[in-house]
């Protein structure tokens, strides 16, 4: 392990694969997945397209959805860690939270009536103002320390990972809750199926024959903690953040660059700052969002780079929760080294002779103790986290 | 380690680049446009200070422009006259780090796809729309215009997005990620913001406070390399928060965000100059930057009692709700390291 090494301390995490990473965990190794047309919200579209909803979850009123998720998230992630509130009293806590549907001016009734020439209650910009999430974490927790949203699109969450573990390695934290929430709405189930990459059944990463993505919904925390907070209070890691690495293709606003090239330079600063050998890799959890371009891409990188390295995606049972994904990812990947065996590759079932390489078909165990887990994001961004196992017993 | 502004670049309602901000800046101000925005209860009367982006056309061919609505195209605008300014604009940019803060992202562009749902029906939604409607649509067209490949973030905290988007730029030279940042942020007056504006006192927080409402971008070049190019000043410190706002030390203070009881009593706003909107922490800085330059005829506006240029500014952030940004920036000849 690297000194750069930084603690997690808590996980927590809710998507359409459970309401707790424990849940998450044992339903993905059960193999169950259930994409639905969406309920919470109707369209028009001849086809319904499938979603990966959280089921049984209501937010209070006052908040976004993507907020409440969130709080769910950081709920869980506080409890493993073994604090609350009041234990986060006089210490320097950052929230650094990924999101893209959760910051926008997008409410959809407001702006019907407010370009009908009506006067719309302001209850649902309220909202939208008060729903910042790393801010209504920071004000839920009464934390002190920086608070930043960051909008990466579908990077977000594992930047803010990354980015989050970089505060406390410049030792401006004592603890950051790091992570990422989306919810899903109209807006981008619409926007998605426009742009042609919604599959209409449910979704294969990396199969030969994918037909797209499947929206999904969730969040999920990670509790960073300075090592020598973590020994004041007498734990143990979980798990650690021992590398990040990000990179931008430069090359188109929506498509990644064919060459991999950006995601190539994002493992390779994510390794080296881990200081691991590609042996020293368990398995990757790959972005896989099942569309043709991301999967050509990601599939063709991990086969030059990491020859013989399994991997997965975990999409086919949360769907895509685009500012989400990369902290439900990363909690995944910490999870599954703890247990060490990875979920098999939901909905992949025949190869892809383009892509040179081809998840796990199956629950598989794995040996070493570090994992990858990476996002691509429209804007051509790559963001990839080395993640090791702690010390926990 | 010395982290270095090399160059500035804005476009606001004071007009555009570095002279034009250092014209308003001795002036006090820039003359206000009034808005008039329509409401169910008849139109209402509101102060905005509007930016030109048109000058985009000396670095973008106007055919690669079409597809960038006002957002990316002001965000560019700025990025690259912070360049020129820098004298940089030909390099090589492959491990610049691109950093943009912005309040509420593409508003305009959001309502435009909501629109074509609206009218179309959900079939019709763009797609074009939808792209540009995602927050980190103009840092991504940056990296692309630029060729920029080192890493690439958007920051979105309403009034705190600069100031939490400057720590993260900062935080990547100390790091070593990359030796130079294009930092900057945006935000436009769309129909929807100037709408909210109009209605701002039914509003539980109002985004953003009183006065002229602006728009525009504001970049700096950040960089910790042994440039060829004497500086404009040197950045010293970036830090957020929700404790205790920390003193500011410098001769001189500006102010932005909130009006909160508390704030330094020494503190200025030049919200006279580009409006009140969430890149106003950019644009100080910015101001700052120049106003530290070597050889810059301060304003005597901005002297001290004795009539001395400051060597010091700080540029303060205040969110209304305890949270607060703090930059420090020093000219050359004073503090360093």
């Amino acid at each position: 392990m690297t000194a750069g090494a930084v603690p997690i301390s808590g996980l927590g995490c809710i998507c359409a694969a459970g309401a707790t990473l424990d849940a998450c965990m044992e339903s993905m190794f059960l193999g169950r997945r259930d994409p639905r047309p969406p309920r919470r919200f109707s369209t028009t579209h001849p086809l319904a397209y499938p979603v990966f909803e959280v089921p049984d979850f209501e937010g209070p009123p006052e908040l976004l959805r993507t907020a409440a998720l969130l709080l769910r998230a950081a709920g869980e992630a506080l409890a493993d860690a073994g604090l609350d509130r009041a234990g986060l009293e006089g210490l320097r806590v950052g929230a650094c939270i990924g999101t893209t549907v959760g910051s926008a001016m997008n409410n959809e009734p407001f702006c019907r009536a407010f370009r009908s020439g009506a006067d719309p209650a302001m209850e649902p910009m309220d909202r939208i103002l008060r729903s910042n999430p790393a801010a209504v974490l920071a004000r839920a927790f009464g934390l002190t320390g920086p608070c930043q949203t960051i909008v990466n699109a579908c990077s977000s969450g594992t930047d803010a990972v990354g980015l989050g573990a970089s505060w406390i390695q410049a030792g401006l934290c004592d603890l950051v809750l790091a992570g990422g929430a989306d919810e899903l709405g109209r807006i981008t189930y619409n926007g998605f199926i426009s742009m042609r990459i919604s599959a209409p059944g449910p979704c294969s990463p990396f199969d030969r024959d994918r037909e797209g993505l499947n929206l999904g919904e969730g969040a999920a925390v990670l509790v960073l903690e300075a090592p020598e907070q973590l020994r004041r209070r007498q734990r143990r890691a979980r798990a650690h953040v021992l590398g990040y690495g990000s990179s931008c293709d430069a090359y188109h606003p929506t498509a990644p660059s064919p060459d991999g090239a950006g995601l190539e330079r994002a493992i390779g600063e994510a390794m080296a700052a881990a200081g691991l050998a590609p042996s020293a890799i368990a398995f990757v959890n790959a972005h896989g969002t099942s569309t043709p371009d991301n999967d050509r891409v990601e599939g063709q990188t991990l086969a030059r780079l990491l020859p013989g390295v399994p991997f997965l995606s975990t999409k086919g049972f949360t769907g895509h929760t685009l500012g989400a994904a990369g902290a439900i990812e990363a909690a995944f990947t910490v999870a599954s080294l703890e247990r060490g065996r990875i979920p098999a590759s939901a909905g992949f079932r025949t190869a892809d002779p383009d892509l040179g390489a081809e998840p796990v078909r199956e629950n598989t165990p794995v040996r070493a103790a570090a994992a990858l887990s990476q996002s691509l994001a429209f804007g051509g961004n790559n963001a990839v986290l080395a993640l090791g196992l702690g010390d926990r017993p | 380690m010395r982290i270095t502004v090399q160059g500035v670049g804005a476009v606001g309602g004071f007009g555009c680049g570095a002279g034009d901000l250092a014209r308003a800046l001795a002036q006090g101000g820039t003359p206000a446009e009034t808005l008039e925005v329509a409401t169910a209860r008849g139109p209402v009367a509101i102060a905005a200070l509007r930016a030109d982006a048109s000058p985009l056309d000396r670095f973008v061919p106007r055919r690669s422009q079409r597809r960038m609505d006002s957002f990316s195209r002001m965000t560019a605008l700025a990025a690259c006259l912070a360049l020129e300014d820098a004298g940089a604009l030909a390099d090589d940019h492959a491990r610049l780090g691109v950093v943009v803060a912005s309040g509420f992202g593409a508003t305009g562009t959001t309502m435009a796809l909501i629109d074509s749902i609206i009218e179309g029906g959900d079939a019709c939604t763009s797609p074009i729309h939808f792209a540009g409607s995602l927050h980190n649509g103009p840092a991504s067209g940056l990296s692309i215009l630029l060729g920029a490949k080192g890493p690439s973030l958007t920051v979105s905290q309403f009034q705190l997005s600069a100031p939490s988007a400057l720590m993260a730029a900062r935080l990547w030279l100390e790091q070593g990620r990359v030796d130079r940042v294009l930092f900057g942020a945006v935000d436009e007056l769309s129909d929807l913001i100037a709408y909210l504006q109009a209605r701002r006192g039914e509003l539980e927080r109002p985004p953003g406070p009183s006065g002229p409402c602006g728009e525009g971008a504001a970049f700096c070049l950040l960089s910790t390399r042994a440039e060829a190019r004497e500086p404009c000043c040197i950045l010293e410190r970036a830090v957020t928060g929700a404790a205790a706002a920390p003193a500011a030390t410098a001769g001189l203070v500006f102010l932005s965000g909130e009006d909160c009881a508390g704030a330094d009593p020494r503190a200025r706003r030049l919200t006279a100059l580009y409006g009140a909107t969430p890149a106003a922490p950019a644009f100080d800085l910015a101001a700052a930057a120049i106003l530290l330059r070597q050889g810059c005829d301060c304003p005597p506006d901005f002297r001290d009692a004795r009539g001395r240029a400051p060597e010091t500014i700080d540029c303060l952030t205040l969110d209304g709700a305890g949270g607060y940004g703090l930059a420090c920036l020093a000219g050359t000849g004073a503090r360093s390291g």
